[in-house]
């Protein structure tokens, strides 16, 4: 196998474990670490420096492994981990990080200077671990209602080969003694041989040990979860408990040295009480139910390759159709309906690939708020909802720059502090708030801060100052807050690193948009202040609703629309009354100066588009059916009511009309309407 | 697998008719350490003391090799006798129920 196409997987794995390293880091730094997490730090650390070994990257290994060492000690109990340690064990992960960025780029190995930055970190690691050790072993029964103190007997052979591996059978054993007492312990040496004949990375050793414990088996098992592989393991019950009685026996493989005998009565155990009962063998192979969930990566260009075939799969499929309608051929069309339905379910399963869960993003704040905080000494909650909302995977990597500026801002410039805030009566500690969740077709993601909100008068001053606004003009409580995303824009008192600059909020803008998004913000003197980014949910394929307008077939967002009624209003006006409701609404003809007669019956479909409702005023209505969305050319980029084509069956195009556009100027349009405006008829660009 | 690199250079000095060794005696070091004890062991009498109180760090390797100089001794007819230990080497032998090497060890601490 040649290691160097495999590197991209370890590289990506590696990453994957710094992650859930960062995320139990930050969690010991806050204190709010529980001791499973202490464990699965530890595992990532000794996860990361197995895969280096395999490639030979010795610059990874031999830090990892101080490290690794640290935390060894950490997870029995012999170091504390409080919030300085956590910080320089953040650093050190951040290095483990650039030092597998290495290993990507180059082939030569760590440059001296990140290896003199190892040894640094690896001194102030020690020096930290030296300040916070106690001699004082955990005591494995302390706390709690104290339960009937059973125990294991725990036999465990180990293959020739598990040193080679890289495991080392001493510290699985001495990590047992972080959750239970070891009453009686022997090696099994009947093979180690005298020392000129010593295979010294051989091991010829095996244990026998009594554990007084009142962790169940499967806590003993897990301690040797790194070796299932690589040992003969039989765990029977110190005092037999009818639970224990009943546990399934199962079969236990042959290791490959199988010069010691299974039964531990053949090997020198220790007391003899555990025979009476039915004894129970495990298996050294995984028998635990992992709630893992089992994933495979796949490239992302083959999922493309997919998704887009189906798009044409479902052009095809109506155009088939189509023809067996035309052919008046029914059989045909039967089954084509069938073949139709099981296209919409691939095409929902292909899309639901692509979809990836907000909540990994957010969770990649809790190190920019902890780091931000750090740096401007402002203490700063973190406080996460929505994270299982989903969202397309392209989007997810283009949200998060625009995503950490807002919350950036909402730290440096939203939160006070922490004076400020007690003179307000307000906790010292700041919280931003992040939130996603979806709203007919888009989702929505909120960064929230409980700060001091935006001073209008500023902004308005500034705004002036600029030259952006007339100092006559009147402007609206949402106009003058918009002011924010103009270029060049700030406010803030000092530039800091982080933001202050102005170049900030309108870079944020463009990129949202550039995604087919708007951002809004709302605020609240002295409150705080939250700004909202919308996104569209899904991009390629969507369930469309199909509208006539004279010869031509415009398509609708079925997910934006609420209702279809029969249009009725007096000739003038731009808005109905729905059910007591005051409906703005849009002629489309209007809008794209259709030459075509109108129909008799004209049909008004009510869309929704961020809280706000308006019909559009169709000539007929034609149905739901599949879109497959084709983004229109640079030409015309311009045309604002429109978001894309789509081909139908017949091989005609149909337009997608934007709905989140059309509402808007139908509630403008109405809201001028009081003040006497004539109604004119909308440009078709703006 | 190819050899890890030494994460510290270990020691075997005899003086005194005292086998001192220093530093870890792991896994990487183990196969060096056996060669050097063999030579000592050349020369050394009825009793062999060794000194294990610089012994920073010892794993599976490192307890097996001090079993295995043990059965060596006792092959020959000699004994071992652990002079001084340190905290890390004590720890490990007495977990494992290995005392019987530390017999000879006076205590220090």
């Amino acid at each position: 196998m040649n290691l160097d196409d495999v590197l991209p997987s370890f590289i990506a794995e590696a990453t994957e474990l710094l992650g859930e390293m960062e995320a139990g880091l930050l969690e010991c730094a806050r204190g709010t670490a529980a001791p499973e997490t202490i464990n699965l730090i530890f595992r990532t650390a000794h996860t990361i420096k197995g895969s280096a070994g395999l490639f030979g990257l010795d610059a990874i290994v031999s830090f990892v492994h101080g490290v690794e060492t640290l935390l060894d000690r950490v997870r029995m109990g012999k170091v504390e981990i409080d919030a300085r340690l956590a910080q320089t064990l953040l650093s050190a992960r951040d290095h483990i990080a650039a030092l597998v960025a290495t290993a990507a780029d180059s082939k030569e190995g760590a440059s001296p200077e990140l290896r003199a930055r190892s040894a640094e970190l690896l001194g102030a690691l020690g020096a930290e671990a030296g300040r916070g050790a106690s001699d004082i072993e955990r005591s494995p029964l302390a706390g709690g209602v104290p339960t009937a103190i059973r125990g294991w007997h725990i036999s465990v052979r180990f293959s020739p080969d598990v040193l080679m591996s890289g495991m080392d059978p001493v510290a699985f054993i001495r990590y047992l003694t972080t959750f239970g007492t070891i009453t009686k312990a022997e090696v099994a040496d009947g093979t180690l041989p005298p020392l000129t004949e010593l295979e010294p990375l051989r091991c010829y050793i095996g244990f026998d040990i009594t554990l007084e414990t009142s962790e169940d088996r499967a806590k003993v098992e897990s301690a040797f979860e790194f070796v299932r592989d690589d040992c003969t393991l039989i765990i029977e019950p110190l005092r037999p408990a009818v639970s224990e009685a009943a546990a399934p026996i199962a079969a236990v493989p042959e290791s490959a040295d199988s010069t010691q005998s299974r039964r531990p009565g053949a090997a020198r155990t220790s007391s003899p009480s555990a025979t009476n009962s039915s004894s129970s063998a495990t298996t050294s192979a995984p028998a635990a139910a992992s709630t893992d969930v089992s994933t495979i990566r796949v490239d992302a260009t083959k999922l493309d390759f997919l998704i887009t075939r189906i798009g044409e799969l479902i052009i095809a499929a109506a155009g088939a159709n189509m023809a067996a309608r035309r052919a008046g051929a029914t059989e045909v069309e039967e089954s084509l309906s069938v073949l139709t339905s099981l296209v919409e379910e691939v095409r929902g399963g292909a899309l639901q690939l692509r979809m990836v869960k907000i909540g990994a993003t957010f969770s990649r704040f809790g190190r920019v708020v902890h780091d931000v905080s750090r740096e401007l000494g402002k203490e700063i909650q973190l406080v996460v909802s929505g994270e299982d909302t989903e969202l397309d995977k392209t989007l997810v990597e283009r949200i998060t720059d625009p995503l950490t500026h807002l919350v950036r801002n909402a730290i440096d410039h939203g939160i006070e502090p922490a004076d400020v805030r007690s003179a307000r009566g307000k906790p010292a500690a700041g919280t931003v708030r992040l939130n996603a969740f979806h709203d007919s077709g888009s989702i929505v993601i909120e960064v929230s801060d409980d700060g001091g909100g935006l001073k209008r008068e500023r902004i308005l001053a500034k705004a002036i100052e600029r030259g952006l606004v007339d100092a006559e003009r009147t402007l609206s409580d949402a106009e003058i807050l918009a002011l924010i995303f103009e270029p060049g824009f700030s406010t803030a008192d000092k530039v800091t690193n982080l933001s202050g600059r102005g170049v900030g909020m309108d870079v944020v803008k463009r990129n949202i948009t550039a995604m087919r998004g708007t951002v809004g913000i709302r605020s609240t003197e002295g409150e705080g202040t939250t700004v909202t980014v919308r996104l569209p949910l899904t991009l390629a394929i969507i369930n469309g609703f199909q509208v006539g307008l004279g010869e031509s077939v415009f398509v609708l967002p079925l997910e934006s629309i609420d209702e279809c009624v029969e249009f009725s209003a007096e000739a003038g006006h731009d808005f109905t009354s729905l059910r007591g409701e005051v409906l703005p609404f849009i002629q489309l003809r209007d809008l794209f100066q259709t030459r075509a007669p109108r129909a008799r019956r004209q049909s008004i479909v009510v869309v929704k588009h961020a809280g706000q409702r308006a019909g559009l005023v169709v000539d007929a209505l034609h149905g739901e059916s599949q879109t497959v969305i084709k983004p229109l050319g640079k030409m015309f980029r311009q045309v604002e009511c429109v978001s894309g084509s789509s081909i139908l069956g017949t091989g005609e195009v149909a337009l997608i009309l934007d709905v989140g556009i059309l509402v808007q100027q139908a509630v403008s349009r109405a809201a001028r309407v009081s003040s006497r405006e004539p109604a004119s008829p909308l440009p078709l660009s703006a | 697998m190819t050899p890890m690199p030494a994460m510290d250079a270990p020691t075997v000095e005899i003086a005194e008719g005292c086998i001192r060794m220093a530093g870890e005696l792991t896994i990487h070091q183990v196969e060096q350490m056996r060669v050097a004890l063999l030579e000592a062991l050349v020369s050394a009498g009825d009793v062999v003391t060794l000194d294990l109180s610089a012994v920073r760090e010892i794993d599976t390797a490192g307890l097996q090799l001090l079993m295995s100089v043990d059965r060596e001794l006792l092959g020959r007819g000699s004994t071992l006798q652990v002079g001084a230990a340190s905290q890390t080497v004590r720890d490990t032998v007495q977990l494992f129920g290995q005392q019987r090497l530390l017999a000879g060890e006076e205590s220090h601490r």
